[in-house]
């Protein structure tokens, strides 16, 4: 062998071998964790792995486990500033028993092998005694961490299906099922006066290949053919691929009235065009990743327009009495925010879920440990005792010796045995850049 | 499996389009490694920043809101001098040591360019000012217009760097370089200044390939180019490594490859078709299909 063919042989072997290793990584890396975003007074909590915590005028550590770097930085994003701001008011309101809370942020980048690392992190190095978030993403990377380590979770983004049965003792969430929002899609497809377009009876499905997409994949087919309609197929597709011309054209050989997307903004974007593109003439119909604005602005509206979309609805009682437009003014004034953003309602009540948590585990003569927050939880949340709406008027009644039943902006936010809750949803409709509310679909006709 | 005559043809054009952007990719790494003897994995920033900086100097960055052809043409002979720049800061003074250092500097070098974009634009999507046009449809086989543009710029591409390399004395250089750098040096040529111009005909290739990518394949975030160097290595060690025509004929047949695995086998492995077929090479035939010097 010359010298030449050895070099573009070993040359060649080296490349496929290096190409092995880096290729496969997608983002970065470049999150590191993330830092506390504390208030830095310099008092360590004196915490242990199981979470409990000295209250006595120190500090209780909450942690903020989600994606603040990669491609899902804005849930991160989205659900920090509203949890700076219940903080905020907790401790205006002196804290729990006397201590500060203090926020630490873990940043799961999106991936559940950061997402473990940064919740063993809270659990063990920051010694949180609770957690907000993570999401779909990345819960059943960490679901067993919190039960192991005593740590209760209200998550406010985590809508898996993998959550329908587990939680209930450690894992809560105030952001419904995708189990609930899957049969919402169907229902709505289904039924003209839930969509204002006409009844659908044969979609396609083209869905991700990661748990938080798989997860709507079952509740919409199921429910559909449930609701007399026929799934002509349901496809996998590979998140991340450059272009999705072959996957589109199999979508159409199929010949679906509509499409039910579940993907992220990105894929979407590209599948939808290529849809356009290739004359699909059926519609689309995008869960809450895409409802959004961030959607319809990386897109063009003649491939928009008509598009069909899922997003929690606003509770009608929040509404009615204006804690929803109240809310809202309170979130430009903190964090300058000119709109709703997606899951902001649902940190809200999480936040206040967990704030009033902690002071009925004080109330019960109890210190604020996970274990003692965890049981706490469903506590504050359920019926029959007195309706708080924020975490000042609970934290005064629990002061005054009521059981409180906190009510929420998504819903009234009674936790059932797995922990999950109850919200209606609101279909929206793409016109010209924007998305319109074209029904609401209360819990009801989910049945 | 029944074969729709349409829809194999329909096969061969997007597998067409899809090559020419990896074949001018390719093309610009096998020259590079031509005369630098090494294989550049910050080869794949080039493209993600030709991309990036035709997006911003199209879209108003730099104080500039310029329209997209002339953005493109700005974009790749920025991304050439960024070719001689990171050569001169990086390469230059470790060329001397053999590949291996060379290689191990490329990668990092590659995560530096990266993440300096993510810190500089952000991690957001893109996409470039392209219209979304309706496909033209003629005997059955639809192409969009940015389709067809982009299969004649990389065909342009094509044949001006084979009229430099024929026709001109920088070519000539370029071979001589290529063939012994030693010899070339007795006979007179200054080779640096060769390898320094190569970097720059090399990296603005990279250039024009990212934003060729970025037409057809928007949105795209900063890892776009490293994600696609595994595509762009394919073409070019089928080819045979530092031979241009083989870089040009192994990046048709990888988007051949690709749009026919994804067509016809499985939509979901589309990348791991290319992969399959370079590792297939490497076994059965190492020197690439193409054999002979430039």
């Amino acid at each position: 062998m010359d010298r030449r063919t050895f070099l573009t042989r070993s040359g060649g072997v080296a490349t496929v071998t290096l190409l092995a290793g880096c290729s496969g990584d997608g983002g970065d890396g470049d999150g590191d964790g993330s830092d506390g975003n504390g208030d830095g007074d310099g008092d360590t909590p004196t915490a242990t792995p199981g979470g409990s915590t000295d209250t006595d005028g120190g500090e209780i550590t909450i942690g903020v486990l989600l994606p603040f770097s990669g491609d899902y930085a804005w849930v991160g994003a989205n659900v920090l500033p509203v949890v700076q701001t219940i903080v905020e008011e907790i401790n205006d309101e002196g804290g729990i028993d006397g201590a500060d809370v203090r926020i630490v942020q873990g940043d799961t980048e999106g991936s559940p092998d950061a997402s473990l690392s940064a919740t063993q992190r809270l659990i063990n190095v920051e010694g949180v005694s609770a957690i907000v978030g993570p999401t779909s993403i990345t819960m059943s990377a960490v679901f067993d961490q919190f039960a192991e380590n005593e740590v209760p979770i209200v998550t406010p983004t985590a809508g898996t299906t993998s959550l329908d049965t587990r939680g209930g003792e450690w894992v809560f969430r105030t952001v419904s099922s995708d189990s609930l929002g899957g049969r919402a899609i169907a229902r709505a497809a289904r039924d003209q006066q839930y969509n204002s377009v006409q009844d659908y009876d044969r979609m396609a499905l083209m869905v991700g290949d990661k748990e938080v997409f798989q997860s709507f994949k079952e509740p919409v087919q199921t429910a559909f053919e449930e609701f007399g309609g026929t799934v002509t197929t349901a496809m996998d597709i590979r998140t991340g691929k450059a272009s999705y011309q072959s996957e589109v054209q199999s979508m159409m050989d199929s010949d679906p009235q509509i499409t039910t997307l579940i993907a992220s903004v990105e894929d979407s974007v590209k599948i939808t065009q290529a849809g356009f593109q290739a004359g699909y003439e059926g519609n689309w119909f995008a869960t809450q990743d895409q409802t959004n604005q961030e959607f319809l602005a990386q897109n063009d509206n003649q491939v928009t327009n008509g598009m069909l979309g899922l997003t929690a609805a606003p509770y009608q009682a929040a509404q009615e009495a204006g804690r929803i437009e109240a809310f809202r003014n309170r979130m430009q004034n903190a964090a300058g925010w000119e709109e709703s953003k997606t899951f902001d309602t649902n940190t809200y009540d999480a936040m206040n879920v967990l704030g009033l948590a902690m002071k009925q585990a004080v109330a019960d003569g109890n210190e604020v440990t996970g274990a003692a927050i965890a049981e706490a939880i469903p506590t504050v949340a359920k019926p029959p005792e007195q309706t708080v709406t924020s975490y000042t008027e609970g934290a005064q009644a629990i002061e005054a010796g009521t059981d409180v039943d906190y009510e929420g902006l998504v819903g009234p936010i009674n936790f059932n045995e797995y922990g999950d809750i109850v919200a209606p949803f609101s279909i929206k409709q793409a016109q010209d850049g924007a998305w319109t509310e074209a029904a609401r679909l209360p819990p009801e006709a989910l049945q | 499996m029944v074969l729709d005559s349409g829809q194999f043809l329909q096969t061969v054009v997007f597998g067409l389009v899809e090559g020419s952007v990896i074949a001018v990719g390719s093309v610009g790494l096998t020259l590079s490694y031509g005369v630098t003897r090494f294989i550049n994995f910050a080869y794949g920033e080039f493209l993600t920043y030709g991309a990036y900086l035709a997006v911003f100097i199209a879209g108003g960055l730099l104080g500039m809101s310029l329209p997209l052809p002339v953005a493109a043409v700005i974009a790749i002979v920025l991304v050439g001098g960024l070719g001689v720049a990171v050569s001169r800061v990086f390469f230059e003074p470790i060329s001397d040591r053999g590949a291996l250092p060379l290689l191990i500097t490329s990668i990092g070098l590659s995560f530096i360019l990266r993440n300096a974009l993510s810190a500089w634009v952000g991690v957001d999507a893109q996409q470039l000012p392209v219209p979304l046009l309706r496909p033209l449809e003629i005997a059955g086989i639809r192409f969009t217009l940015i389709e067809l543009g982009v299969f004649l710029a990389a065909l342009a591409t094509m044949a001006a760097i084979h009229l430099l390399l024929q026709r001109t004395m920088l070519g000539k250089r370029m071979r001589a370089t290529s063939g012994n750098r030693s010899l070339a040096e007795t006979a007179g040529i200054d080779t640096t200044r060769v390898v320094r111009q190569t970097w720059f005909i090399s990296a603005a290739a990279g250039g024009l390939a990212g934003i060729l990518y970025a037409a057809l394949f928007s949105p795209f975030r900063p890892h776009v180019g490293f994600g696609y160097l595994i595509v762009v290595f394919a073409a070019t060690l089928l080819g045979g490594i530092g031979r241009p025509y083989g870089a040009m004929l192994g990046a048709f047949l990888i988007g051949l490859a690709m749009n026919f695995g994804s067509t016809y086998l499985s939509a979901n492995y589309t990348r791991a078709y290319a992969f399959l077929i370079l590792v297939a090479v490497l076994l059965a035939r190492p020197e690439g299909i193409r054999g002979g010097e430039f």
